[in-house]
C-alpha cells in the first residue's frame, strides 16, 4: 500500500441551514492528497465514530462536507486524528478566507499548489516518521 | 519514445475544441492558413473583451492591432467557406485571463456559493481567476463595450450570429454560473437591491433572503444580457449556457493535484447534455483529450448537438438525418434557489434508477427550457415528471395540454397547493376521467385519457424506504409505461449515449433509427452483451476503434479494448 504524504483540508465556518434554525460551525469542505480527493468513506467514518458529540446530534450537514465541529479545535484534533488513521506525514488546513489570499496572490498553478501545503495550519505527524517499515504490517 | 514535455501545437492552441477558434491567439497574417486547414465549415468565435479594451474605455478594432480586426477575420473565414458564429460572455468566461474582463477592471475576486475563489486551470496551464460582475464599474464598462461593438458590426456590415454565452461548471451534479458570486462587492449590491424590495425595519426569513438573493443574480444576469441584445440587435440570436468541463473547484483542484480522469470530465459531459447545456473542452489541452474524449466530444457535441442548438432556422434544427438525444424522461426541476429545499428527485433516489436502467436518456428541464420540451415528439416516446412545489399556472396548463394530446405524466404531489389540488380534482371531474387507486410504497392515482396517461404519487406518503425499494417503486411504475429500450449489460465504467431520428426513405421497414455511442475510457478491456427485442434489430456499425463487434440471432456482443469505441445503428419498429 502507498502511503500519503499529505493532506490538505480546505475548511469554512458558516451557517447552511439557517431556515432549519441552525447557528454556524465549522465544516470541511474539501479534503486533498497527493493522489487527488480523499475518499469521504473513511473521513466520515472516523468523524461519525469519534467526534459525534451531543452538542451536534440532530443537526444537517450540506452534501459532501464533514462536519459540523463546534469549534477550531475540536477541527484541529478530528484533523490530526485523520492524519494519523491514515499515517499521513502531515496535514494543512486552511480556511477558506486563507484559500482565497493564496489563490489570489498566485500567478502559476504549480505555486499555488506548493503553498496549500506550506501555507496552511501545518500538523505533523511525528509518530509516523519514527515508525519502522514492519510496524505498518504489525500493528500492536 | 519521446521523453521530452510534448509541446502544444500551434493548431491546438488556435482550436481548442468543438470548432472555437481563438484568434487573439495566432497573428492576423496567419488567419487564412489556419482556417483552410479547420475540416469543419462552422466556426466559433469566442469575443475578447479585454483583447478589445485593456481599460474598459477605450476599444482597438483593428485601430493598433491587425488581430482585432473581426471585419477581416470574417472575410477570411467567409473565404475560405466557413460560417462564423460568435459568441459573447454575458458572464465571467473561464477560458480568458481574469474571467475576461479588462485589466483594470479586475479589481474584486468573485466568490462562489462555497465563500471559495473561482480557480480555474486553463488549456496552458495558466490559472485563471474570476472577478465580480456585480461591480457597478463592471457593468458600465461592459455596456459600453457592447454598443461600441454593435456599431462595429453595423458600420463594417458584419452579418455573422452572435449568441450571448453564460459560463458555468458542475458542482455535485448541479450547473452554476459563474456569476454567482457572494464576496462583499455582491453583498454590497445585494443589500442596496433589498433596500428597494422591503421598508428598512421588515426582517426577512432566511427562505426570502434566498428568494431574492436568487431574484437579484436574476436581474443583474438580465442586465448584461439585455444591453448585449439591444446593442447588438441585428445580429443577436439569443443566450445559451455553456458548461466548462474541468472548471468546478473539485476539478480545479484534482487538476492541480494532476490527478484527474477522462471518467471525471465525461461524466460532466454527459451531464450536461441531459441538461441541455452545451459542454465545452476549451479549457483542456488537447494532451488531456487524447483518445475517448476527443472522439465523445467530435461524436456527441462539436458535429450534432452543438449544431442543433446552434441552427437558426427550424428547417435546420429539424433535419431529418441528424440524430437528436434520445430522452426516454424529461424530468422537471424548478431552479430558484428555494425549490431545492423541499422534496427533491434524488430524495426519492430517482436519479440512481434513471442513470442504471436508461443510461443518461433523460433530460432535466426547468422553466426556461420548457419551451424546447414543448411539442410531443412524434417517434419518440417520453414521460414527463414533475414537483407538486413547482405547480404554477404555466405548469399546471402543460401537464394538461401534454396529458390531452397523449403525453405520460407523473407528478409527485408532494407540495402541491389546495388551489391546484382542487384544480386537477375539478379536471378530472369535468371531463368524467376515471381516477384508479392503488397503493404500492405509497398512495398512487392512474387517470387515463385515449393514449395520455396521468399518475400521481404521494411522495410525502413514503416511509423510510432503502435505496433498492426505492429502485423496484420506480422500476414497477416505469414498467407500466411499456417503453421500447433495450438495456445493455456489464456496462459499468464505459461511457454510452442514445440517439435516435426517424427513419427515411429509404429505411420504410424501420420506424425509426437509434445510435448508441460507446466509449471505453478505462485501461482495462470490456465486454458488453445487448439481449434484442423483436422489434430491434443491428442496422449498421461504424467507427470501430479497437472493438470487436459479434452480432447472434437477438443479441449483440461487443468488446471494447481500452480506448476503444464504436457506433452502431439499430433499427426500431413496432
Amino acid at each position: 500500500m502507498k502511503e500519503i504524504e499529505y493532506i490538505v483540508g480546505v475548511y469554512n465556518f458558516f451557517n447552511p441551514f439557517p431556515e432549519d434554525g441552525q447557528e454556524s460551525y465549522y465544516y470541511l469542505l474539501y479534503l486533498l492528497d497527493e493522489k487527488g480527493i480523499l475518499e469521504r468513506e473513511v473521513a466520515l467514518q472516523i468523524f461519525t465514530e469519534r467526534y459525534t458529540s451531543e452538542e451536534i446530534v440532530g443537526l444537517k450537514t450540506p452534501f459532501n462536507t464533514i462536519g459540523p465541529f463546534v469549534s477550531l479545535e475540536k477541527l484541529n484534533q478530528y484533523a490530526f486524528a485523520l492524519c494519523e488513521e491514515l499515517n499521513a506525514a502531515k496535514i494543512s488546513l486552511l480556511s477558506v478566507q486563507e484559500y482565497n489570499s493564496l489563490l489570489e496572490y498566485s500567478q502559476l498553478a504549480s505555486d499555488f499548489h506548493r503553498d496549500l501545503l506550506e501555507k496552511g495550519n501545518v500538523m505533523e505527524n511525528i509518530e509516523r516518521k519514527q515508525k519502522g517499515f514492519l510496524s505498518r504490517f504489525f500493528k500492536g | 519514445m519521446s521523453l521530452t514535455t510534448p509541446v502544444p501545437r500551434d493548431q491546438d492552441i488556435v482550436f481548442p475544441g468543438e470548432n472555437w477558434f481563438f484568434y487573439w491567439k495566432t497573428s492576423a497574417s496567419l488567419w487564412k492558413t489556419k482556417l483552410q486547414e479547420f475540416p469543419g465549415t462552422k466556426i466559433i468565435i469566442p469575443l475578447n473583451w479585454s483583447f478589445h479594451s485593456e481599460t474598459g474605455d477605450q476599444f482597438d478594432f483593428d485601430d493598433h492591432r491587425p488581430e482585432t480586426n473581426l471585419k477581416k477575420l470574417v472575410e477570411i473565414a467567409t473565404e475560405v467557406g466557413k460560417n462564423v458564429v460568435f459568441f459573447l460572455p454575458l458572464t465571467p468566461a473561464p477560458f480568458l485571463p481574469n474571467g475576461g474582463l479588462p485589466h483594470l477592471l479586475a479589481r474584486s475576486v468573485a466568490l462562489n456559493h462555497e465563500q471559495m475563489a473561482y480557480g480555474i486551470i486553463d488549456a496552458d496551464d495558466h490559472l485563471v481567476k474570476i472577478y465580480s460582475f456585480f461591480d457597478p464599474r463592471v457593468f458600465e464598462a461592459f455596456d459600453r463595450f457592447v454598443k461600441k461593438l454593435g456599431q462595429y458590426f453595423s458600420v463594417n456590415k458584419i452579418s455573422s450570429d452572435v449568441w450571448g454565452i453564460r459560463s458555468g461548471y458542475f458542482k455535485d451534479g448541479q450547473y452554476r454560473s459563474f456569476i454567482e458570486d457572494s464576496s462583499k462587492t455582491f453583498e454590497q449590491a445585494f443589500s442596496r437591491f433589498l433596500q428597494t424590495k422591503k421598508s428598512e425595519d421588515t426582517v426577512l426569513s432566511p427562505i426570502e433572503e434566498r428568494q431574492y438573493a436568487f431574484e437579484f443574480n436574476k436581474t443583474i444576469q438580465n442586465l448584461y444580457e439585455t444591453n448585449a441584445r439591444e446593442s447588438i440587435r441585428d445580429n443577436f440570436e439569443g443566450s445559451l449556457d455553456v458548461a466548462f468541463l474541468g472548471a468546478g473547484t473539485e476539478n480545479f483542484l484534482k487538476r492541480l493535484y494532476g490527478t484527474i480522469l477522462t471518467a471525471d470530465y465525461s461524466a460532466e459531459l454527459y451531464e450536461a447534455l441531459a441538461k441541455d447545456i452545451i459542454p465545452s473542452s476549451v479549457l483542456l489541452s488537447h494532451r488531456l483529450k487524447k483518445g475517448v474524449l476527443t472522439r465523445e466530444l467530435n461524436d456527441l457535441v462539436a458535429n450534432s448537438y452543438l449544431p442543433s442548438r446552434l441552427a437558426s432556422t427550424a428547417y435546420d434544427h429539424e433535419d431529418i438525418t441528424s440524430f437528436q438525444p434520445l430522452s426516454f424522461f424529461k424530468v422537471f426541476e424548478r431552479i430558484d434557489g428555494v425549490s431545492s429545499l423541499f422534496q427533491s428527485w434524488a430524495d426519492l433516489n430517482l436519479w440512481e434508477y434513471l442513470k442504471a436502467s436508461f443510461g443518461w436518456s433523460y433530460k432535466v428541464i426547468h422553466s426556461d427550457t420548457l419551451k424546447l420540451h414543448e411539442n410531443k415528439n412524434p417517434y419518440q416516446e417520453n414521460i414527463l415528471l414533475f414537483h407538486g412545489h413547482d405547480v404554477d399556472r404555466t405548469i399546471f396548463n402543460f401537464i394538461l395540454k401534454t396529458f390531452m394530446n397523449g403525453g405520460r405524466v407523473i407528478l409527485n404531489r408532494s407540495g402541491l397547493s389546495d388551489e391546484f389540488n382542487q384544480r386537477f380534482e375539478t379536471f378530472f371531474l369535468e371531463n368524467n376521467l376515471n381516477v384508479e387507486k392503488v397503493h404500492f410504497q405509497t398512495q398512487i392515482q392512474n387517470i387515463a385519457l385515449g393514449e395520455g396517461r396521468l399518475v400521481l404519487i404521494e411522495g410525502e406518503g413514503f416511509k423510510e424506504l432503502s435505496k433498492q425499494e426505492y429502485f423496484d417503486f420506480w422500476k414497477t411504475l416505469v414498467e407500466t409505461f411499456s417503453l421500447v429500450h433495450v438495456p445493455i449489460q456489464n456496462v459499468e465504467g464505459l461511457d454510452f449515449y442514445w440517439r435516435t431520428r426517424p427513419s427515411s426513405t429509404n429505411e420504410l421497414k424501420f420506424e425509426e433509427v437509434r445510435r448508441l455511442s460507446l466509449y471505453n475510457p478505462t485501461s482495462y478491456r470490456k465486454k458488453i452483451k445487448m439481449n434484442l427485442t423483436k422489434n430491434f434489430v443491428v442496422y449498421k456499425v461504424l467507427d470501430e476503434i479497437n472493438v470487436i463487434v459479434q452480432t447472434f440471432p437477438n443479441e449483440i456482443e461487443i468488446e471494447l479494448s481500452p480506448e476503444g469505441s464504436v457506433i452502431v445503428d439499430f433499427g426500431v419498429f413496432s
